[in-house]
């Protein structure tokens, strides 16, 4: 029996291997009972959507069609690279999105844009401007930003090398990130996308600046050309319609390729069982190498369509569609490319038939007696969450142990857990805020807050190994209740489905406010939990960004949270407004230099950072913490050793959605209001990507995190000592994120750490005489995962 | 171990590069070099209404505007600290770079001295504190200018509110119409909006039902709610209201469309980003419909025109569209109100954006211009020895027009709109309404046939 006939008869009998690790174990194949309960109610909506004349027209359209479509683009490639390299792309609709870039400069500029480049003379030119006088500098060349080919490219030429450059993006993506992740747990997975998620965009962003792109049409279209008329009275353009035959006609390709073909059964084979595939003959890293190049080119051919049809592209509309791609791939297991495609035909389909319920249904989505606000964002939740419940075990399975190490989670010495941290960190900061120009000390407010969003990320991922990416969302609630606390009186909020409000708290002095954000936080948090007691790994962080993007589209865009025209305000004590040039006398010395901002602001911030790191220091040593750990380590071990795994897991979101939120009240104090911007998905991703920079796993990774996010005492160090602009922030934490996750998953402060005990090593071997020297991470006091 | 920590040093090290490459990456680029055109960003030249003056005439209009003298300014130069979001504005300092070159070179400078731009940009919500205070405590700063801010907004305008004074550009958030610590020379986006419920209650001939697309955002679902929709209620025509993410497809927006019933209504109302409007275009054409559409002057500018001209169609923006603006046009140069002066000068000193092809004067840009030559003017009135803070301060406020390219007298921090006594930034009221239809502007209700639309009247 020849081993594609072995592998293909093996597969089809469901006899594989069962899978050894936890990414591959928590993203399981739907079974036959949940696919056809999924079958009967996606038909009976089908049925209906497509019976009632009413709602047909909105449901089965061109529009919805072509939106379906967009998302199974995105979707396909998620799940191929899936396949080949068990990572779960957070960052395929920004891949989609820079080849369709590429594309579309090459077509109608006829250049090559290049990404902004470590330039080697940049630190002479920094070194020579230093004697210079400000205006007079010497400027040293440049990297070029564009290289061009001449005139505009016509199509056929720009399509294959913009395809060419999809398949080197692809293989370098491969070789520079994601091979050296391969063994990594799914959290370095998820951060190094996330990391490319951000760095893409903002590269684009630096570029193009955000304004749309004008695309050119393809040559086989007439662009005045009316719209095509299908049965069931189904309007869709040429293009649209050419996109959605694409991604149907690609699906069965991809299913007949992985089903028949030797390269794909050999995929399979490795995305089952990876050592069995090694043993066969086949090679893990070629098979991954290449899958990732197959996905970038068919995300990217896709990409270009979806520019294409859109007829411009810019930073934020493809990135978009990453989350119902997320959900869409998720129905299919990640594996299947049909239900994946079927999936995402419902989505696209769904957000007309939503908005015109909303729009004409008085029953439905209903906020203040106008149409809620994103209420089709609410779908993907929903069906991410049922989906992941049904199909998620209270424990993983037998064998499923967590591939790769997480972060090394130190245990805080006694002195220093109990007196030296807290006195040192109130300490320094207090001397801080004495010699610190202005600009700094808004750098180390700024901080201050950062370290709590960090902390907050460091109980829920660090210690217990749960993947949240909705972390400011629960500081968002806190913050706009905090508003509604201390402005309205008394609170309204919107019942959805109804036009009711209710009353629920009058005037609340400071500081209770931050207290009961804090509280609701930690309840919506508990919430968010529920799916975290069967969902894990990179499962709960698509459940978490699904909350994360139905919180902002749905919650904080509501009227009736952000306060409309009128914003909500937040009625801050006069000593801590942040916008007041006072100094204080103390003992002799001055606090401040009559400048902003006020240094009352980043010492009550203090109090609070001090505070929560010490719980939290506490927390790492306790029964509670050590529990945490186990859990993080092996949940089936915890659960054997008596640790109530769901118990611990609630605990941590609630504890962590405790500080986010805590956090939130202190931005909203500190901003004298609270805007949306602030608590958006894509803030919570960027938090990730500094509490991982910092160090996940442990109170001083928190505060190093701090230290490094928009705004804070790193930034700050760049844009004033380097004069790098603040443009570059999010460039500089994408990057940093996808290297951090690669090369020092235990961020900043675990090597400090590690350095420190290499040190005391080195110093400990000399006394004793001997160069002998041992690891340092083996010496480390505390458990280790 | 060793290999790792090597290759830790070099990735920080290599991060370090980039930090310094970044520094100066954005300055320059080789195969753009900004490039001054005569010609005008968009694919048609404004179509002049009349013979266009003589540079000469032209000059001397901003001279009898700011109160200037002829020739180059010298001396110690004033500063204006200059906050804009720059990813997403840039236009807002093609106007206000072009209108400094233009006062320093041509009208003596602003009392006597050349001004001088300190830039701030806002990238991340927390640079809205850090260039309020970077403003605030630095002395030398003599007013603060801002373009376009989506985040940010209230903690910059927290930290300048006393301490310097503040001419908010174009705002489009809340806190920009609703602020204490500036002014906003136009109606802003509060007097167009309501303007364009006024429009379409009373000029737009028999409608019966409008159907409102508006951001899924707090600006635009309030814009939709506060302004526009009491308006046609009071009117008694019907309404549907749908909301648009700043980030939906096409596809998205066509199926917003079909569910808010746009193929049906007589009028559809565009209260969204330029994205978007191409959307809704694009929407349009894909459900085969041809709305009469009202839209913000947020729907034109270079990204549109492209749009239109890759898409087959041509044109600087749709054809019979509606736009609610500031009163005059870009596209009907008149001369009274400096537009044909400013059009000529941004082609004269104004560079395109970084990444940016055409020299984009539309949009933002000439509200911009029309700020730096009114506070030119203050400050010759003022004269070089009363830059203090009460002196700007109080000029800003007292302000009554008339303003450069904006219709109408102001009345700052005193414009009710619609019972609303909330815009106390807001100094204009008027707006106007123009329509593209078969490649000519036609001004529809605006100060160019002297039907502007009063905000605080409809």
């Amino acid at each position: 029996m020849n081993i594609k006939k072995w592998l293909s008869e093996r597969l089809k009998s469901g006899r594989s291997d069962k899978p050894s690790s936890e990414t591959v174990n928590s993203v399981p194949q739907l079974t036959r009972n949940l696919r056809t309960a999924f079958l009967i109610v996606s038909a009976a909506v089908v049925l209906w959507a497509i019976i009632d004349p009413e709602t047909r027209t909105n449901f089965v359209s061109g529009s919805g069609i072509a939106q379906g479509a967009l998302i199974a683009a995105i979707a396909l490639g998620v799940v191929l690279t899936y396949r080949g390299s068990g990572i779960v792309n957070f960052a395929n609709s920004a891949v989609a999105m820079y080849v369709a870039y590429f594309y579309a400069v090459l077509r109608r500029d006829g250049d090559l844009f290049l990404p902004p480049l470590p330039n080697p003379l940049a630190p002479i030119e920094g070194v020579i401007h230093l004697f210079q006088e400000k205006g007079a500098w010497t400027d040293l060349p440049d990297w070029p930003t564009r290289i061009s080919l001449g005139n505009e490219v016509s199509f056929w030429p720009a399509l294959l090398i913009s395809l060419v450059f999809a398949m080197l993006f692809g293989l370098l993506l491969h070789l520079l990130i994601f091979q050296p992740l391969r063994h990594s747990p799914p959290l370095a997975k998820v951060v190094a996308s996330i990391g490319l998620f951000i760095l893409l965009p903002a590269v684009i962003i630096r570029r193009f600046t955000i304004q749309p792109f004008a695309v050119r049409s393809m040559p086989f279209y007439k662009q005045d050309a009316a719209p095509l008329k299908l049965p069931f009275g189904i309007s869709i353009g040429a293009d649209a319609l050419t996109i959605a035959i694409l991604v149907f006609v690609l699906t069965f390709a991809l299913w007949f390729f992985f089903q028949k073909s030797r390269f794909g059964l050999s995929t399979r084979a490795a995305s089952e069982n990876e050592k069995g595939a090694v043993l066969l003959g086949f090679s893990p890293e070629f098979l991954g190498a290449a899958n990732w190049v197959l996905s970038t080119l068919i995300t990217g051919l896709l990409g270009i369509f979806a520019a294409t049809i859109q007829r411009s592209v810019d930073p934020g509309v493809l990135p978009a569609l990453i989350i119902p791609a997320l959900t869409a791939a998720l129905v299919g297991g990640f594996t299947s490319f049909g239900w994946t495609t079927f999936a995402s035909l419902l989505l696209g389909m769904q957000f007309g038939l939503i908005k015109y319920l909303e729009i004409n249904h008085h029953w439905f989505f209903k906020s203040g007696g106008t149409p809620l606000p994103g209420g089709e964002r609410l779908i993907p939740l929903l069906v991410i969450v049922v989906v992941l419940y049904l199909r998620g075990k209270s424990l993983p399975v037998r064998g499923s142990l967590s591939a790769g190490r997480l972060p090394f989670s130190p245990t805080p010495s006694q002195s220093s857990r109990r007196y030296l941290a807290p006195a040192s960190i109130f300490a320094v900061v207090i001397l801080a805020l004495f010699v610190l120009t202005p600009p700094f000390r808004l750098a180390l407010s700024n901080s201050l807050v950062g370290v709590i969003l960090c902390l907050s990320i460091v109980v829920v991922t660090g210690y217990v190994g749960q993947i949240s990416l909705a972390q400011m969302s629960f500081a968002g609630i806190s913050a706009f209740l905090v508003s509604k606390m201390t402005v309205e009186a008394p609170i309204r909020l919107p019942v959805f489905f109804t036009d009711y409000h209710i009353t629920v708290i009058p005037h609340m002095p400071f500081p209770f406010p931050i207290l009961i954000g804090g509280l609701v936080a930690m309840a919506v948090g508990m919430i968010v939990a529920i799916p975290a007691l069967r969902v894990r790994g990179v499962n709960l962080a698509i459940v978490t960004l699904a909350f994360a993007v139905a919180v902002d589209r749905v919650l904080f865009a509501n009227k009736s949270i952000n306060g409309g025209f009128i914003g909500a305000k937040v009625d801050t004590p006069n000593l801590i407004v942040g916008a007041r040039d006072v100094q204080y006398d103390f003992l002799g010395l001055t606090a401040g230099d009559g400048l902003q901002p006020n240094p009352l602001t980043a010492i009550f911030c203090l109090i609070l950072v001090v505070i929560l790191c010490y719980m939290i220091a506490n927390l790492r040593i306790s029964a509670t913490g050590r529990s945490m750990l186990a859990t993080r380590n092996n949940e089936r071990a915890a659960a054997a050793a008596g640790v109530n795994v769901a118990g611990v897991k609630m605990l941590a979101f609630a504890i962590s959605a405790f500080i986010a939120g805590v956090g939130g009240a202190l931005i909203a104090y500190r901003s004298g209001g609270v805007t949306t911007d602030k608590f958006t998905f894509l803030q919570s991703l960027t938090f990730m990507a500094f509490a991982y920079i910092g160090g996940i796993s442990s109170v001083s990774g928190a505060i190093a995190g701090g230290m490094l996010v928009s705004g804070g005492i790193f930034f700050t160090f760049l844009t004033n000592v380097l004069h790098v602009p603040s443009e570059f922030t999010l460039i500089l934490g994408g990057l940093g994120l996808v290297f951090a996750a690669i090369q020092n998953p235990e961020g900043l402060s675990g090597s400090l750490r590690q350095q420190k005990l290499r040190i005391s090593q080195i110093l400990t071997a000399r006394n004793r005489g001997s160069d002998e020297l041992v690891s340092p991470v083996g010496k480390e006091v505390g458990v280790d995962s | 171990m060793k290999r790792k920590q090597q290759v830790l040093i070099a990735g920080l090290a290599a991060l370090g590069l980039l930090a310094g490459a970044c520094s100066s990456d954005s300055e320059s680029s080789v195969t753009e070099a900004p490039v001054v055109t005569d010609a005008p960003g968009v694919t048609e030249a404004p179509t002049v209404t009349e013979a266009p003056n003589a540079d000469g005439d032209l000059v001397q209009w901003a001279l009898d505007y700011t109160e200037g003298t002829a020739g180059m300014a010298s001396g110690d130069s004033i500063k204006i600290g200059y906050v804009n979001q720059e990813d997403y504005f840039p236009e807002n300092t093609i106007g206000i770079n072009a209108a400094v070159e233009f006062i320093n070179n041509e009208l003596g400078g602003a009392a006597g001295r050349p001004l001088e731009i300190v830039p701030c940009n806002i990238a991340v919500a927390e640079d809205g504190a850090k260039c309020g205070t970077e403003f605030a405590n630095n002395a030398d700063i003599a007013v603060v200018v801002t373009g376009t801010i989506l985040v940010g907004n209230k903690e910059l305008y927290d930290a300048l509110n006393t301490k310097k004074p503040v001419i908010i550009g174009n705002g489009v958030t809340a806190d920009d119409f609703t602020t204490a610590a500036g002014q906003a020379f136009t109606a802003g986006s509060p007097g167009v909006v309501a303007g364009m419920a006024g429009f379409v209650v009373s000029q737009l001939g028999d409608v019966k039902n409008v159907a409102i697309i508006a951001g899924n955002n707090a600006a635009g679902i309030a814009g939709a709610d506060l302004l526009f929709k009491p308006v046609i209620e009071k009117a008694g025509i019907a309404y549907t209201f749908v909301g648009v993410d700043d980030t939906a497809t096409a596809a998205d927006v066509a199926s917003a469309m079909t569910a808010v019933g746009a193929e049906s209504a007589d009028v559809v109302v565009l209260i969204v980003t330029i994205q978007q409007c191409i959307n809704v275009y694009d929407a349009s054409k894909a459900l085969g419909i041809d709305p009469v559409i009202v839209a913000t002057g947020l729907c034109f500018g270079t990204g549109m025109t492209d749009h239109l001209a890759e898409a087959g169609d041509g044109g600087v923006v749709p054809n019979n569209w509606y736009f609610g603006g500031y009163g005059y046009s870009y596209f009907n140069p008149d001369y009274e109100s400096g537009m044909q002066t400013y059009l000529d000068k941004v082609q004269q000193y104004g560079v395109p954006s970084p990444g940016a092809a055409n020299l984009e004067y539309t949009g933002f840009a000439g509200p911009e211009f029309a700020n730096m030559m009114t506070l030119a003017k203050f400050l010759n009135q003022l004269g070089p020895d009363a830059l203090d803070y009460a002196s700007i301060d109080g000029k800003i406020r007292g302000f009554k027009g008339p303003m450069m390219i904006q219709a109408g007298p102001l009345d700052c921090g005193k414009q009710v709109i619609l019972g609303l006594p909330i815009f106390i930034s807001v100094c204009g009221s008027q707006m106007g309404i123009q329509q593209y239809k078969d490649g000519e502007w036609l001004s529809i209700a605006d100060a160019l046939n002297g039907k502007p639309i009063d905000a605080t009247k409809v």
